[in-house]
């Protein structure tokens, strides 16, 4: 039998049972398997049912032998358990020596056939490697010598195939870096770790450098023996060079605003003690002007006469004046640079409060005050008193000249806004001039009939925009006057102005 | 008993006049005696300088500081007086044109007894002075002199 099949090339395996050719197909890959059907205890057919049921020998052909006094009701079963072909004892061998022949041709051209789609798809893999341009692929061996270098390899580094296969790229690392010995300790990781990532500077053929990354991966066969290392590097200088650019901008950005706000404090600072030499030196040239008028009324005062003490009186009232319009410039100066605070703050008894301090000035007039209940804002507390100081104080002296009156404080909405306001049935204004209301000095009336400094409601003014929000008036003549504002302070915004 | 000296740190002479007058004009009749700077205060205090050889038991029953002074100001006068054991109880009150609040905090915080506006108002003075001299020469127990200096 094995003189029939003997051939060039060939090489035959006899098996003694049917366990004997479970195992060597355990071991090897064969052309074609001759099964005799009848064997001791595992007979052919249930033999070929085993070797069908590994992956790897499901499409080994089978040629079952047997006797031929076989039924055809074995030939069937045989053919149904994945045999290819049946051959009669005593076998005739040409028939034998064709079949085997055919088979043992058939695998070698499937073999040939496999071999070559793994080198196509090697080929086609290598060839894709080699034109990526964006990366530089390699592959290192164990000791981390190069063994390929793609075309983006040459792109980022400069170096040619011919100029660096064989060579270590100790070439491409900075002298710091080569000193700090770091190619070894990248191979070293990546022998340990089984992989590593680098971001640094590298050397280009030309000297210039490149901001690289750098993944390292080693490579291990089968038995898990180190083969080399893949590494695959990026030029991110462009990336470095615009997230350092962003930082030198940050940086002097940051700067500006240091030297901005040095700026704002250093005038906040001249602010300050000017506003305090004004507090000091401004007033004592007062006092002495008011002291001394009095001390002559009181002292000459029937030397003087009726004229006399007229202009000594009218002396007076003007420094109560001057003193006035000094507090409230300093009021104004302090309303802007006061540091804010930003905490809940209940208007409705804010308001409550300061009627109740104008009603006590006085406590002969007839003011029906209407303050709604519960309006509570968002804001600092000492400028928000200043505010509704400024504007009940304001509808307090423009109702002054009617018997009965009322005051009402309030929230309406516009605009989705809350608008607190102050409402009076005072002597209110022509709104052809409500342009000049808000400004320092601009007074609507003449202080014949309502005194003031007109700074008032410059200082309402700039509390509300220090709190983000706007205020406005609505009027006429005789039919009292609306002041609203509204409170604008987002979540987690600085107040407007600058904090000390 | 006799009434003791108030002493007036103040360097402004018209502030000085009108001050000498809201106290008479009440009734006040203590001795004054007048520093024109804060200096001059602590020279008198502690008998130092012009006043080398004063009598140290002899302490004012009240002092009226202003803030604003040449050479010392009023907060440091405060200050060196609380330090010292002879001064350190004597009522002092701050007279004065400031009405920022950091100074009457720190005014405070030095160990004043009392902060005082001085008005424009020269009517409004004189009552101030009224009152701070009824409560602090006139109801206020003081502090008892120390036997010995």
């Amino acid at each position: 039998m094995e003189t029939i099949l003997a051939g060039p090339g060939r090489k035959i395996v006899k098996a003694e049972s049917g366990e004997d050719a479970l195992r060597h197909l355990l071991q090897q890959d064969f052309a074609l398997i001759l099964l005799d059907v009848r064997m001791p205890r595992l007979d052919g057919f249930e033999t070929a049912a085993l070797i069908r049921q590994r992956a790897r020998s499901r499409y080994t052909p089978i040629i079952f032998l047997s006797a031929v006094d076989t039924m055809d009701a074995d030939v069937f079963r045989g053919l149904s358990s994945g045999a290819v072909d049946y051959l009669f004892k005593p076998v005739v061998p040409q028939v034998l020596q064709t079949k085997v022949s055919v088979f043992v041709d058939l695998f070698r051209l499937s073999e040939q056939l496999y071999q070559q789609a793994v080198q196509q798809s090697e080929e086609r893999f290598r060839l894709f490697v080699e034109q990526v341009q964006d990366y530089a692929i390699i592959l290192l061996d164990s000791t981390g010598l190069v063994q390929t270098w793609n075309a983006g390899a040459q792109r980022v580094t400069g170096y040619t195939a011919a100029e660096i296969i064989g060579q270590s790229l100790i070439c491409l690392y900075t002298q710091e870096d080569r000193a700090a010995g770091k190619r070894e300790s990248l191979l070293q990781t990546a022998r340990t770790a089984g992989r590593v990532e680098d971001e640094g500077w590298r050397v280009r053929k030309d000297g210039s450098h490149f901001w690289a990354n750098v993944v390292l991966t080693a490579l291990h066969d089968e038995a898990g023996q180190l083969q080399g290392f893949a590494k695959v590097t990026r030029d991110l200088t462009e990336r470095k060079r615009a997230d350092e650019e962003i930082h030198r901008l940050n940086v002097a950005l940051e700067q500006r605003v240091l030297e901005r706000t040095a700026q704002l404090e250093a005038a906040n600072k001249e602010l300050e003690s000017f506003s305090y030499s004004v507090s000091h030196d401004l007033r004592a040239p007062l006092r002495s002007i008011d002291g001394f008028s009095l001390a002559l009324l009181e002292d000459l005062g029937d030397k003087l006469g009726l004229q006399g003490k007229d202009y000594l009186r009218r002396v007076r009232e003007a420094t109560q004046r001057m003193g006035q319009l000094i507090d409230d410039l300093l009021n104004l100066a302090r309303v802007t640079r006061e540091e804010m605070r930003r905490e809940p703050v209940d208007l409705s008894a804010l308001a409550r409060s300061i009627a109740t301090d104008l009603k006590r000035t006085q406590p002969d007039r007839q003011v029906a005050f209407a303050i709604a209940d519960g309006v509570v804002a968002k804001g600092d507390a000492h400028l928000l008193r200043v505010a509704l100081e400024n504007l009940l104080g304001n509808a307090w002296k423009f109702t002054s000249k009617q018997p009965r009156t009322r005051i009402e404080f309030g929230v309406d909405r516009q605009n989705g806004t809350p608008a607190y306001f102050v409402r009076d049935d005072g002597a209110g204004f022509d709104m052809a001039y409500s342009g000049k209301l808000f400004g320092a000095f601009q007074r609507l009336h003449s202080n014949k009939e309502f005194e003031g400094t007109g700074i008032g409601l410059a200082t309402v003014k700039r509390v509300i925009r220090r709190h983000g929000g706007r205020v406005w008036a609505e009027s006429s003549v005789g039919q009292g006057a609306t002041f609203y504002f509204t409170l604008h302070l987002p979540e987690g915004s600085q107040p407007i102005g600058v904090s000390r | 008993m006799t009434k003791r000296m108030i002493l007036l740190v103040e360097d402004n002479p018209d502030d000085e006049a009108l001050t000498l007058r809201a106290l008479k004009q009440n009734k006040i009749q203590n001795e004054v005696v007048v520093a024109r700077d804060g200096a001059e205060a602590l020279d008198y205090l502690f008998a130092r300088g012009a006043y080398a050889g004063r009598d140290l038991r002899v302490m004012p029953q009240l002092i009226l500081l202003d803030l604003k002074l040449p050479k010392v100001d009023g907060l440091e006068v405060l200050q060196r007086l609380r330090a010292d054991p002879r001064t350190a109880h004597l009522p002092v009150v701050v007279l004065t044109s400031s009405r920022e609040g950091r100074d009457v905090i720190e005014s405070y915080r030095h160990g004043a007894n009392s902060y005082i506006l001085k008005p424009v108002d020269f009517a409004k003075f004189i009552e101030a002075v009224r009152q701070l001299g009824l409560y602090w020469l006139v109801l206020n127990e003081p502090v008892p002199v120390p036997r010995s200096a």
